[in-house]
């Protein structure tokens, strides 16, 4: 069961959230409970403590004020209920989010931030509940999911879900090294196409001499140019004892 | 350099010593194919031996046409050189010599750096040295030949031991002077570098002009007197010595361009350093002025409380009291930030850079949640000139926007620590664009500044840079990857 949790330092602001989220969780029967509210961090880390003895694991929705009023701020917080509980879901809700949007992004890998004072406050806290709601659930469902792990330099190893993969291409600047996209990032590795087509799933398939392409992540098909367009918008050429197996895929 | 001169030493000298040798052999016997044969093969096992140890020695990893190309060369000179010179146009070999060895050095140069610049000043240098080497071994040739002239119209036939000693010592003493003075006439003109630097130079072109000397010495009794084994051997020896040398010499040189430029990047930290320093100095008096203005206010307010006129205390609140105006959260304010980067020329060249962007109107938000202080100090440097170049991307790519926001984070993670640079852009490049050489948005002859980033990141093992692109924002992560723990072997995730 997803737990809620409030911190925050005004008590005004504190019930009204509550009130909000209680309705919600009523209206639409979902299954989570809230489990402190109130303005001390330390009782709230106390929580943690408390399950720890019972061997508890907690997975919770957090909602914190940056400006406690207190030895410690929602950020250094937030930190620590990540060492506590990494795949929980943390909205930040402030006067003054702008400067620290990467903060939350980065450091906390905040679900989301909530300003106080504006106009749809009510909404964004429905949202966001409804939303770690559905994250919670479709994360059991999708436990399962693949890895490609490779690594980049000695004793430094990254992972990517391999549904974000968008093709891997052999480096043209440095011989024996790949290239791996993703829609939003890049990275180059010590590789060959050759050894890691083996170890991908039946989504990848080799299109060229040095390209791997993900099916799935393919918008756009030319068989009479024998070039394929992805969703990043870059254009891969198909070669010739390919293109027919690849037509196939395609349709399938 | 140590270790890896001593190897320059062993390795090309001891091939090259040969080949001399084998040279030699075969001005004597001209014509004589199957001692080309021999001859070229000595040949490439001495440019095999300079390709390892330049590779070595460079740390450079070079691209395998231009390795290819290089060896091509210097087989071709060093085998067909000679061969066509004595077979058909039998030519003075002191001329082929100076021919060759210059091609030579140029060839060498090419193998020691990437940099054009520092290839051409290569080239310079070594064959600076080559023509010093080369001049003094005619020079002491012309006078040994000319000593042994007087003592044949003397009549001196038998080459008394003493007296040969007494010419060869008096021979070698004024070459070395020459060689010394022509030692400290380069130290003065080579200004552009320090003075440890230069010594360096001039001590390997001392030391392989020195021993030229005594290896002509040699060579002469060898010409004169009779080919003894034991003197061919110390004429080899002398030969891989000296040979040593000069690579010493133009190898000083690579070194002394890569000191030279990590000194100018200290002054650049510098600089940074005083503009930060300024603007804390800035801030200061800003705090001043605000507590003085503070003050002021409290004492108007006081006036009101007195005569007891709670309308007027709050009309002359809201209207004064500047907490309640945006503006006077001020640029200077937002830098106090970085005090949390104990590093210094980081914080510095951050510091600079942001603003700069703070003066041209940009909003930049600074977040750094957390000490930032082991990095490693030999990267710094490096972490410096990336920074820069991603923050003035930023600022560039920023300038004709309407709201122009930048967005630095620095913070710990996982055995990282990330330098995260956000701003918005109107038309973000397509990601796979960007790598490719010399991509710019900024029109013709530009885009050199990822390039930069790019070679630096392919020397450091360290450091890692993840670029992302939203649809209206451009974010740039640069990961410093600090030594791991024992015991944390797991795979982590780099949040994508």
């Amino acid at each position: 069961m997803l737990k809620i949790f409030i911190c925050e330092d005004n008590t005004e602001h504190l019930h009204n959230i509550q009130k909000h989220i209680d309705n919600y969780i009523l209206i639409e029967d979902l299954d989570m409970e809230i489990a402190y509210v109130g303005t001390s961090p330390q009782q709230l880390l106390q929580y943690f403590d408390d399950c720890e003895r019972k061997s508890e694991k907690v997975t919770g929705l957090y909602f914190l004020d940056i400006d406690l009023n207190c030895d410690i701020d929602g950020i250094s917080l937030a930190d620590k209920i990540r060492q506590h509980d990494p795949r929980g879901f943390i909205v930040f809700v402030t006067a003054d989010a702008k400067s620290h949007l990467l903060t939350f992004e980065y450091k906390i890998e905040a679900m989301d931030y909530i300003v106080k004072g504006e106009d749809n406050f009510n909404v964004r806290i429905r949202e966001c509940v409804k939303n770690a709601h559905s994250r919670y659930n479709s994360k059991i469902i999708n436990a399962l999911q693949t890895n490609f792990v490779f690594e980049l330099s000695k004793g430094h190893t990254i992972s990517i879900d391999t549904a974000n993969i968008l093709y891997f291409e052999t480096s043209q600047d440095k011989p024996h090294n790949l290239n791996i996209y993703t829609k939003e990032t890049k990275h180059q590795f010590r590789g060959s196409l050759k050894v890691i087509a083996k170890k991908l799933d039946k989504n990848f398939f080799r299109c060229h001499r040095s390209y791997i392409v993900n099916i799935k992540k393919i918008t756009m098909f030319d068989s009479i140019v024998h070039q394929i367009t992805l969703e990043n918008g870059a254009v891969l050429d198909v070669s010739d004892k390919y293109i027919k197996e690849l037509k196939n895929l395609m349709r399938a | 350099m140590r270790v890896k001169g001593a190897r320059v030493l062993a390795g090309v000298g001891s091939a090259h010593g040969f080949k001399v040798l084998m040279f030699n052999v075969l001005m004597f016997n001209k014509g004589v194919i199957w001692l080309f044969v021999v001859y070229g093969l000595i040949v490439l096992l001495e440019v095999f031996a300079f390709y390892i140890t330049f590779i070595n020695v460079s740390r450079v990893k070079l691209e395998i046409v231009r390795t290819v190309l290089c060896l091509a060369i210097l087989a071709v000179t060093l085998v067909l050189v000679p061969y066509l010179s004595f077979l058909y146009l039998a030519i003075n070999e002191n001329i082929i010599g100076i021919i060759y060895h210059i091609i030579f050095v140029v060839v060498m140069a090419m193998f020691t750096h990437k940099n054009i610049q520092i290839i051409r000043l290569n080239i310079f240098y070594g064959v600076l040295a080559k023509v010093i080497f080369l001049l003094a071994r005619y020079t002491v040739a012309a006078m040994v030949n000319f000593t042994f002239a007087i003592i044949t119209i003397d009549n001196v036939i038998a080459f008394h031991p003493f007296v040969t000693l007494s010419y060869s010592t008096v021979i070698v003493a004024i070459c070395y002077l020459i060689s010394k003075y022509t030692g400290k006439f380069l130290q003065a003109r080579l200004v552009q570098f320090d003075d440890v630097l230069k010594r360096k130079f001039a001590s390997y072109l001392l030391v392989g002009a020195s021993i030229t000397c005594v290896m002509l010495v040699v060579a002469t009794f060898l010409y004169y007197i009779v080919a003894e084994a034991t003197l061919f051997a110390v004429y080899a020896i002398l030969l891989s010595l000296q040979f040593g040398f000069l690579i010493g010499a133009i190898f000083s040189f690579t070194d002394n361009f890569k000191k030279a430029e990590e000194l100018r990047h200290k002054d650049e930290m510098l600089a940074n350093l005083k503009t930060y320093t300024s603007a804390i100095e800035n801030m200061s008096t800003d705090v001043r002025k605000f507590r003085h203005d503070h003050i002021n206010l409290l004492v108007g307010m006081k006036g009101y409380i007195d005569v007891d006129d709670m309308d007027g205390v709050r009309e002359y609140f809201y209207k004064y009291m500047p907490v309640f105006k945006k503006e006077t959260a001020t640029l200077d304010s937002r830098l106090d930030i970085l005090a949390n980067i104990k590093t210094m020329g980081i914080k510095s060249i951050i510091s600079s850079k942001l603003l700069y962007a703070i003066q041209l109107g940009t909003e930049v938000y600074i977040e750094v949640p957390e000490p930032i202080d082991d990095i490693d100090t030999n990267h710094i440097v490096d972490i410096c000139r990336i920074l820069g170049t991603l923050i003035d991307n930023a600022i560039e790519a920023t300038l004709e926007l309407e709201t122009a926001t930048i967005r630095f984070l620095s913070m710990r993670k996982d055995n990282k620590i990330f330098f995260i640079i956000s701003n918005n852009c109107k038309k973000p490049p397509k990601l796979f664009e960007i790598s490719q050489k010399g991509f710019t948005t900024k029109g013709e002859g530009r885009g050199t500044g990822l390039d930069t980033v790019a070679t630096i990141l392919e020397k450091n093992e360290n450091l890692l840079l993840v670029t992302k692109i939203n649809e209206d924002t451009f974010i740039q992560k640069l990961m410093v990857l600090l030594p791991k723990n024992e015991g944390d072997r797991h795979a982590e995730n780099i949040y994508l």
